[in-house]
């Protein structure tokens, strides 16, 4: 009898371990990645598109930490966040505009934020590269919803290139989605015309386990 | 029509024109931009990272249909209407 047990609990641990899909690189075990950065070399567009006007916009202060054992990404949790008063549209006057209590209301929702809650369909690009989506909640303007994003993650040991950037191993987020004004209780009158309801936001985020 | 009514008519077309040659050649943008957002160089370490090129803010003036052109052409279709209205006044009275 005890053999059987000992025999089925191995063969669990062997399954999961086969359908676990992580990263095949020297690191091992979970790992924490802070994506703060003093350059601010980690930046987030978001992108708005009407017959009128074309708007582009940046946030160079990113800022989170994500947690996932380096052989099943399937662990993965953690938040990344930008202020609302780091966003950027080339324009100060617009600028204040979209921080306003008629946009973005800054004084009473500062931060835009995304709290990762699982993962999904995962799929090796390389053995230092997987393509993921991520089921997560997507707060700003005082309203949460869920979303999925579909997130390119690489994964680079310590090296003597990575060290340009920060030390420790470096993990590259990229990831695109879109997500609709008025779905966030952001909906006034520019909203359609000069300003689109959906919006495209482009997320290009480096992380260091050594900070 | 006097020939300084015709005058003030082609110059006028010919601003308006000038200005709209300008707006087209400029972009043919909606509303006037202060500046633009470039792509910056991207490294190589960033493109192992599966980076995308980040975007820079580079002032450029663009010319814009609102509000610049617009107001133009709106001034000059004004003082053109005065200027011919005023020639037209001075020349009946000339006759008179």
């Amino acid at each position: 009898m005890k053999e059987i047990l000992k025999t089925s609990i191995i063969v669990l641990i062997s399954v999961a371990l086969t359908l676990a899909q992580g990263f095949k690189v020297k690191a091992s075990g979970e790992q924490t990645f802070n994506f703060e950065d003093k350059y601010g070399r980690n930046q987030l567009t978001f992108f708005s598109s009407t017959p009128l006007e074309d708007i582009t916009g940046v946030s160079n202060a990113v800022k989170g930490k994500v947690t996932f054992n380096v052989a099943d990404i399937k662990t993965l949790k953690g938040s990344i966040s930008i202020p609302v008063a780091s966003l950027k549209t080339g324009i100060d006057l617009r600028d204040e505009h979209l921080k306003s209590d008629n946009w973005m209301d800054a004084e009473s929702y500062p931060e835009i934020t995304f709290l990762i809650k699982s993962v999904s369909e995962v799929k090796t690009e390389a053995d230092n590269k997987l393509q993921i989506k991520v089921t997560g909640d997507f707060t700003t303007h005082g309203v949460t919803k869920e979303i999925v994003v579909p997130i390119s993650l690489t994964y680079l040991d310590a090296s003597e290139q990575t060290k340009q950037r920060a030390p420790g191993d470096l993990l590259g987020v990229q990831a695109t989605f879109n997500i609709v004004l008025s779905d966030y209780d952001i909906d006034n009158m520019i909203v359609g015309q000069k300003v689109a309801d959906d919006i495209e936001i482009n997320v290009n985020i480096v992380g260091s386990n050594a900070m | 029509m006097n020939n300084k009514q015709k005058y003030v008519l082609v110059v006028a077309l010919i601003l308006i024109v000038g200005a709209l040659i300008w707006w087209i050649a400029d972009g043919g943008e909606v509303l006037t931009k202060d500046g633009i957002w470039i792509e910056k160089p991207i490294s190589d370490l960033d493109k192992a990272l599966g980076q995308k090129p980040q975007l820079e803010f580079k002032e450029q003036f663009t010319l814009g249909l609102l509000p610049h052109v617009a107001v133009f052409s709106g001034l000059v279709v004004l003082i053109s209407t005065i200027l011919f209205f005023t020639i037209k006044t001075k020349k009946i009275q000339e006759t008179k």
